[in-house]
């Protein structure tokens, strides 16, 4: 590959640098902006239509006083409620200050163009799990990223699409910048800034996909962890690496927003027609049935014990309530219709989807968004240690992180550029350019794909994560052997190298977790014990490598 | 196989090489739009919903029929 694809270093200053331009990003680049800080974005695609709220977001998860179902919705019960949903792995004052905020951030958005009630003023409202409705559902989800990318613009705030950052600039601990590189030109970026806030998604890549086809994600394949990635090797602190979430989804049929049947009735029966969830409704409580990594265990367990496959059965769900989902998804419609599946009348096959390391396995944060390098923040999907977050907490995380940057970086003074580790950067991935030969990162991509899904997949036990360790070790030498044959490869080659440090960190933290719970089951430890495992691990980068170690959950340090 | 782009609908406006979350599309010599990394289409529809000639229509890839 030619040299010519790099082009030189630009240096670009902001006070406060976003890095991910979606749901969070967004939120975060209009409240800087309202505290008139110099705001700019940096995306890998296109804020117009990037990370998991690409084309909508149809549910959002809070508190809502004006359709208000009841006196038990309050933020501490929905706190006390969504921390189940992670088996207590979370942390509750954060999840209350979601619960409380989301409202405001939802009118906020309302007040951009967003619709959130129905044409009499009314909302539609779910049951998700225990007492409260807290599930909102926005018929008109889907231009949601086209409303805030216009409000960005209209505020005058930068955005660098289709750049990549690969590395934080850093200065005594201090996160002072970052590095990147354009995808489609190879043009080098250095920023400068007084404060950053990461919000680059969760981890959607590691795991095989139903078809086996690398990019056949549930949810968006090119959130790679790069800001779980880029934030270890600048010696910033992650959680719960070892945990995630998974769909359940139509056989071959890698999509999200296949969750809603469950909340609107349809049954998911197994291969002999039992209630698939009846089983493992006996050994979770109900609350928890409708969170959306249980059908995913269960499923993927129907199958191992030989009772599937499983399917889900619409035929009870009246039509109008059918139309809610599917015109959510075209795709789904487009699927039923090849496969030759008419809802009304047949079962739908549905297999367990690839993990997906998110819901509090990230950047640790706490309810600031601060992470533990100074003038860092974090939210959104890569936050680490608050829980199950989703739409609702990066509205509100990302709010707040973009607010509490601001203020960073009204009392810290830009830095001066740190063009030692810029040349660093260059070297990086003139090296991948220039090797001929070499592993092409699609085939370093499926293997680490392969690897996961064997070895720290569903099951997990010792052996496997021993043995699954060791060939990790192997796949970071493969790493150093990378060549591309254009340079729009360059940024898959780059997310690659990212991806098999985070199997890594799930596969040590993994390891280290001798018990059971939420995704994280271990079959020679199939309990969960919360006297000895009600805690994060931590990973960070020490000089002799990567290290882990035990923190007790926020709110629970003085029992 | 997606996308698929209707020719005679297309007024080559680049909008859906602009905001593919995938970069599927690549631009030829004459400015003219091409689906071509086709393995790499998410399957979001963000082209389909945002073709301001409703042009794009996203196929499922083989594996998923």
């Amino acid at each position: 590959m030619s040299q010519s694809f790099l082009n030189p270093s630009e240096t670009i200053d902001a006070d406060v640098l976003i890095i991910g331009g979606g749901l969070a990003g967004c939120m975060a680049a209009l409240s800087a902006g309202e505290k008139n800080a110099n705001v700019k974005i940096v995306e890998k695609a296109n804020v117009r239509r990037s990370g998991g709220a690409a084309t909508g977001i149809f549910s959002f998860r809070g508190v809502f006083p004006d359709a208000s179902s009841g006196p038990e919705e309050t933020p501490e019960r929905f706190a006390e409620e969504f921390a189940q949903l992670t088996d207590g792995i979370a942390n509750v004052k954060a999840l209350e200050i979601i619960g409380r905020e989301l409202y405001e951030r939802m009118r906020y958005l309302e007040g951009l163009g967003f619709k959130i009630r129905n044409e009499d003023g009314t909302f539609s409202k779910f049951q998700q799990g225990g007492k409260g409705r807290w599930l909102l559902y926005v018929k008109e989800g889907g231009n949601l990223k086209l409303i805030l990318e216009k409000a960005v613009r209209d505020r005058h705030i930068e955005i660098l699409n289709r750049v990549m950052i690969t590395d934080l600039m850093t200065h005594e601990g201090r996160v002072t910048g970052a590095y990147g590189v354009n995808v489609r030109t190879g043009q080098l970026l250095v920023f400068r800034a007084r404060s950053v806030v990461l919000t680059t998604g969760p981890v959607n890549r590691a795991y095989r996909s139903a078809t086996g086809v690398l990019h056949h994600t549930a949810q968006p394949p090119h959130d790679t962890g790069d800001g779980h990635a880029m934030a270890y090797r600048a010696g910033v602190k992650l959680v719960n690496m070892e945990f995630g979430s998974s769909l359940i989804y139509p056989k071959d049929m890698p999509q999200a927003g296949l969750w809603a049947p469950i909340l609107l009735g349809a049954k998911l029966v197994n291969a002999s027609g039992e209630l698939v969830m009846k089983r493992y409704g006996e050994t979770k409580s109900d609350k928890e049935v409708s969170h959306q990594t249980v059908p995913s265990l269960a499923v993927d367990k129907e199958i191992r014990d030989g009772r599937g496959p499983c399917f889900f059965d619409f035929t009870q769900i009246p039509e109008e309530r059918l139309g809610i989902f599917l015109d959510d998804r075209p795709m789904f419609r487009r699927y039923f219709q090849e496969r030759g599946i008419d809802i009304r009348k047949d079962l739908v096959e549905m297999e367990p989807g690839e993990l997906r390391v998110r819901n509090g396995a990230g950047i640790l944060i706490n309810e600031n968004a601060e992470t533990s390098a100074p003038g860092l923040y974090v939210a959104g999907e890569s936050e680490g240690g608050i829980g199950y977050t989703a739409a609702h907490g990066a509205l509100v995380l990302g709010w707040r992180a973009g607010a509490h940057a601001a203020e960073f970086a009204e009392s810290h003074p830009l830095p001066a550029a740190n063009l030692g580790n810029g040349a660093r950067q260059r070297e990086c991935i003139l090296q991948i350019l220039e090797r001929s030969g070499g592993i092409r990162p699609r085939d370093l991509g499926i293997k680490l794909q392969n690897i996961m899904s064997t070895y720290a997949g569903y099951v997990r036990n010792k052996i496997g994560l021993e043995t699954g360790l060791k060939r990790i070790s192997r796949l970071q030498r493969d790493c150093e052997q990378l060549a591309v044959r254009e340079g729009r490869e360059m940024m898959e080659a780059l997310e690659v190298k990212n991806l098999v440090l985070i199997g890594e960190m799930v596969m040590r933290a993994a390891l280290m977790r001798t018990e059971s719970r939420v995704n994280h089951f271990r079959s020679d430890f199939p309990l969960r014990d919360d006297e000895h495992w009600l805690k994060y691990i931590v990973i960070r980068k020490e000089k002799d490598g990567m290290n882990l170690s035990l923190k007790e959950i926020p709110g629970r340090e003085r029992r | 196989m997606p996308p698929i782009i209707d020719r005679t609908k297309c007024d080559g406006c680049q909008i859906c090489y602009e905001i593919c979350p995938c970069d599927v599309f690549i631009l030829d010599d004459r400015g003219s739009v091409e689906a071509h990394y086709n393995d790499e289409c998410w399957h979001c529809c963000a082209c389909e919903m945002d073709c301001p000639k409703g042009a794009i229509r996203v196929g499922l890839h083989y594996m998923m029929k």
